[in-house]
């Protein structure tokens, strides 16, 4: 029943009551009365009167026979009992309850005072004696004679009047018929009214008790064929109801679980408090944490004890005993199963995915390097005396190399930037710059076709700041890629702000052609990798089919998007939209596009530099390529000297090596900073042999205006001397240090340059030393870096790597030392496939190494150390 | 034949399942006055004569009362509002079945006689125990024969609503005088 239908049920039931009650009270008063009239009726004797009325007048006679006949004593006693009797009958008329109707009537009035007029005047005689008696009892007869009309009258007036009041009680009894019957009747219609209501009731109960029976034979059905486990708890937390799906789940049958403790047989014993826990907080507070609360994912307890894992979700419903929980459970030991194996097998995909990046990344590292030896040879070939043919032939093999060179970059930028190694620096831009750089470099390949090609750049310079390598090689990409289809045309490269955000300002950067133009179905797929469309112009300059696929990650990377829009034979339309933020500081507008070290036309100043290295053979390398350039250098050997000469000297450049035992060079470029000094405001340059640049970013938050990562290699680490000279009124910028990195890269196996610095610092005899003292470290590094792979001991592996890496740096033995670079940050991340990987190129690689620098500086490789300390050989390693 | 005067120990044969069921009757009805010494003779006027089917005679075939003997008999008394008197009465007497068992009555029934020669007859089953007394005072005062009187046959008719019923109001003699059993 509903609350609502409540009242209007109670309503009509209290009416139903009182119509009853006034039904039963009118017919117990009907028959109240009925009983009373019937009383009445019963208990009325009517013929007992006419009989006493009509013996009167017989009593009267034979009184008058008797006194006729008086003679003797006899006679004379047998009149008086004749008179007794009369009188005794007079008496009963004259003082009876009965007769008292009769007595009412004038007539019989007047008749009875006549008679008892006579009896009281005959009684003096008839109680007389016997002489008295016989005197009057002639006249007492020849009176009652005279009374026989008297007594007659009364009788027949009796009669009359008996009559009346017979006919008055037939009435009565005739109404009181009708009134019974009409009693009966409303009582008949009453039970005929209520026997309706209850075969209406009944009707209605049965009714409704077989659509519950049906409805619950329907949940029923429904409980047992459910897939899921359903268990009702009560309050008291005992299972009233368990279904098959149950039994299957939990392993109890139906009839044990029935009655059971839920929390003893269904969850597991170290659950249980926490369970009970739950259900006190919820009978207490109300607050639920798993009721109604979804799914929620458990374990339960089966009957042989194991535990598994179950989603489930609890709903509460309170009837008249109190809440009961109705809990739905699942089984998903499979599904958890199937998920983990899906797990794993995503993570051996993703693991073999990297692996592969890795190789390649590997592969087309160790491809570049014979390239180089290749491309160095045909170009020294080039310089000979060579005929036409030969020349030609040449000239096709320096074109085909530097082709493959290309797309041995390409495919390093992909797996750089796949491996999410891929890290932006952000500083002051000009943009402006950059397109005329770009333009500067495209112009030659674009005038050989007959193109043009127009820069228009509207966004002021340093007032946004980004990466600006990585902006410059999206535009040589577009701009390239613009050229190379088209001929005889128009490219117009732009860069304008579109709008402001809260990031910053959103820039779009545009390149158009009026070129072949790209089919609309290929327009889509030009941003994949490794996609070419034909080129008809030149066969030449078909690329890897990564430009673009390199572009759509890097604008990815820096969170923007790049499109094209296109049609055949009109040309094309890419753009690039990036939100850049403002530039936090502004440059003076003659800010050289950053990272690209300008050629000095100038003729160097001679300046005075502190440098601050506590490594001797770093510090004499360092002094011998700047006193070469005619720089006047003092050096200091830690931090703490390094603070107290540039407290005291005077400087135009502070070469600040970063690690150095006790005071490094970060806290000494902070407190340099610090101090106010003069030396406060010349540019610091700090050098490092390994940093990331998130790391580099905080060397130049210390102070440094730049960073220059190991190895140093003279025209460059020149160029950046100067450079930060040249900003001369001022302390410059932080420069970019990234790229510092990337020009001392890789170009040879072995910098010999910097072999030749060290061998013209340290002279002949200790240079052998050092470079023999190299030999050997890498010896037992190979050994310990092979050991440590073995044991996946990634911690060894970085140590082993970082200290060989500095090795390596002063050595110039570049490839080997941004292979140790490689394999320290592998460590670092914690990548230990990458690790291994990388371990195992820098073995080859220290193979490389020693070769070229036991080739170049003709000393021997002390093969029998390598194989002494190794334990074995070392190609076997292989 | 019974000989009721050793009361129910002297009871040495029954002749017909009749017979002792009548016996048994009058047993159950007046209890342990149904078996009384013989009747002496009467020594005042005779107030009522019972004859008939009785054993205990004290006359020829007959038992004959004074006042003083039904005095001696086991008093009986109520009272009660009539039909015909006015206002409520008090009536002492002998129950009919006191009276009956005094004679050793053994019928079926009794016919009384009154003074007027009024008769009734009813059946010894209505003379119960809670039943009809024969009267002999009103109000502690004999009846005169002028009024009801000496002897009335007077039911409970207040205590007992079922007697207020047309049959017993003509059972209800007065001046009776006789009483006989039949069988």
């Amino acid at each position: 029943m509903t609350a609502s239908r409540l009242p209007s049920r109670l309503f009509v039931t209290s009416a139903l009551v009182m119509l009853v009650a006034g039904i039963a009270a009118t017919v117990v008063a009907l028959s109240v009365s009925l009983l009373s009239k019937a009383e009445e009726l019963r208990s009325a004797p009517q013929d007992n009167i006419r009989w006493t009325l009509s013996q009167l007048e017989v009593d009267l006679l034979l009184a008058a026979v008797a006194a006729s006949e008086a003679s003797g004593p006899e006679g004379l006693d047998a009149f008086r009992r004749r008179f007794d009797n009369f009188y005794s009958r007079f008496d009963t008329i004259a003082s009876g309850r009965v007769f008292a109707e009769i007595r009412a009537e004038p007539e019989v009035e007047e008749d009875l005072a006549k008679i008892r007029g006579f009896l009281d005047s005959a009684l003096p005689i008839v109680d007389g004696s016997d002489e008295v008696l016989d005197a009057g009892v002639r006249n007492l007869g020849q009176q009652l004679d005279a009374l026989r009309d008297t007594a007659r009258e009364i009788a027949l007036k009796s009669v009359e009047i008996t009559a009346v009041l017979s006919d008055q009680r037939r009435e009565e009894f005739q109404s009181l018929l009708v009134e019974s019957a009409a009693v009966a009747f409303v009582l008949i219609l009453l039970l005929g009214l209520m026997l309706a209501v209850l075969v209406k009731q009944y009707r209605e109960s049965i009714r409704r008790a077989d659509a519950l029976s049906r409805s619950r034979e329907r949940l029923t059905a429904t409980i047992n064929s459910s897939l899921e486990a359903i268990v009702v708890v009560d309050a008291d937390g005992r299972i009233i109801d368990y279904n098959r799906a149950a039994e299957e789940v939990f392993g109890y049958p139906r009839a044990q679980a029935i009655g059971g403790e839920m929390a003893k047989l269904l969850i597991p014993e170290h659950m249980r408090a926490a369970h009970r826990a739950g259900m006190r907080r919820f009978l207490t507070t109300g607050e639920k944490r798993v009721i109604d609360a979804g799914r929620v994912e458990l374990t339960a307890l089966r009957a042989d004890g194991s535990e598994f894992p179950v989603e489930l979700s609890i709903g509460s419903v309170s009837d008249a005993s109190g809440p009961i929980y109705i809990a739905y459970l699942r089984d998903i030991t499979q599904r958890q199963a199937v998920e983990r194996e899906l797990r794993d097998a995503r993570d051996r995909a993703m693991s073999a995915d990297r692996a592969k990046s890795d190789f390649l990344a590997v592969m087309s590292h160790e491809m570049r390097t014979p390239l180089n030896g290749v491309l160095g040879v045909l170009d020294l070939l080039r310089e000979t005396q060579l005929d036409q043919l030969q020349a030609d032939m040449v000239r096709v093999a320096l074109t085909s190399g530097e082709i493959l060179l290309r797309h041995i970059e390409d495919v390093l930028d992909i797996t750089r930037i796949e491996s999410g190694r891929l890290e932006f620096t952000s500083e002051p831009l000009d943009l402006g710059a950059i397109a005329a750089e770009v333009e500067a470099i495209n112009k030659p390949l674009a005038s050989l076709r007959g193109n043009r090609i127009e820069t228009l750049c509207e966004v002021p310079a340093a007032t946004v700041a980004g990466d600006p390598h990585r902006l410059r090689q999206l535009l040589m990409n577009l701009v390239g890629n613009a050229a190379k289809f088209t001929r005889d045309g128009l490219i117009e490269v732009g860069i304008r702000p579109v709008r402001q955000t809260k990031q910053g300002t959103e820039i779009e950067i545009s390149v158009s052609d009026t070129g072949l133009g790209i089919p609309h179905e290929d327009q889509a797929r030009i941003f994949e990798d490794f996609v070419t469309l034909d080129s008809r112009y030149d066969r030449e300059a078909s690329g890897s089919g990564l430009g673009l696929s390199i572009c759509r990650r890097i604008v990815a990377a820096m969170g923007g998007e790049i499109g094209v829009e296109s049609s055949a034979g009109k040309g094309s339309r890419f753009w690039i939209r990036l939100v850049l933020r403002g530039a936090a500081t502004g440059l003076a507008a003659d800010t050289h596009p950053v990272g690209v070290p300008e050629p000095s036309t100038a003729r160097p100043r001679r300046l005075r530099i502190l440098l601050v290295e506590d490594n001797d053979i770093n510090r004499l390398l360092m002094r011998e390529m700047l006193a070469s350039a005619g720089h006047e250098v003092v050096e200091a050997t830690d931090g703490a000297s390094g603070i107290e000469a540039a407290a005291t000297g005077e400087f135009d450049l502070l070469l600040m090596d970063v690690s150095m035992p006790k005071l490094d060079g970060v806290e000494a470029t902070r407190i340099i900073r610090a101090l106010g000094t003069a030396a406060a405001q010349v540019p610091i340059l700090g050098v490092t042999a390994h940093a990331l640049p998130s790391e580099q970013r905080r060397f130049v938050e210390a102070g440094m205006s730049a960073v220059m990562v190991k190895p140093v290699r003279r025209s460059s680490f020149l160029s950046i001397v100067d450079k930060l000279c040249s900003a001369n009124a001022k302390l410059p910028a932080p420069l970019d240090v990234g790229s510092i990195d990337d020009d001392m890269n890789e170009d040879d196996p072995i910098d010999e340059e910097t072999l030749g610095a060290l061998r013209a610092a340290l002279g002949d005899s200790r240079a052998d030393a050092v470079i023999h003292r190299f030999f050997r470290e890498v010896a037992a590094s190979r050994a310990a870096i092979r050991l440590a792979v073995e044991r996946e001991d990634l911690d060894t592996l970085r140590d082993e790597a970082h200290a060989l890496a500095g090795s390596a740096a002063i050595l110039g033995a570049a490839h080997l030392h941004s292979g140790l670079d490689r394999l320290e940050t592998a460590c670092k991340t914690g990548d230990l496939a990458r690790a291994l990987i990388c371990a195992d190129g820098v073995d080859t690689l220290a193979e490389e190494a020693v070769s070229i620098i036991a080739e170049f500086t003709e000393i021997a490789r002390p093969e029998d150390a390598s194989r002494r300390i190794a334990g074995g050989d070392p190609a076997s390693a292989n | 034949m019974i000989d009721v005067r050793d009361g129910m120990h002297g009871m040495v044969a029954v002749s017909t399942f009749t017979r002792y069921f009548a016996v048994w009757l009058l047993a159950i009805g007046f209890g342990a006055n149904a078996f009384s010494e013989p009747l002496r003779a009467p020594e005042g006027s005779v107030l009522l004569t019972v004859e008939g089917a009785i054993s205990n005679t004290n006359a020829d075939g007959a038992a004959r009362f004074d006042r003083a003997m039904l005095e001696a008999l086991p008093v009986t008394e109520f009272e009660t509002t009539t039909i015909w008197t006015e206002a409520k009465h008090r009536f002492t007497g002998v129950a009919l079945g006191d009276v009956l068992a005094a004679v050793g009555a053994r019928g079926d029934a009794i016919k009384a006689v009154a003074l007027n020669d009024y008769s009734i007859t009813m059946p010894l089953t209505e003379a119960r125990e809670d039943g009809p007394i024969v009267a002999y005072l009103m109000d502690g005062e004999a009846m005169s024969s002028r009024g009801k009187g000496p002897l009335w046959i007077i039911f409970p008719f207040d205590d007992r609503p079922e007697f207020r019923t047309e049959r017993s109001y003509s059972l209800s003699i007065w001046q009776l005088a006789r009483i006989i059993v039949t069988e």
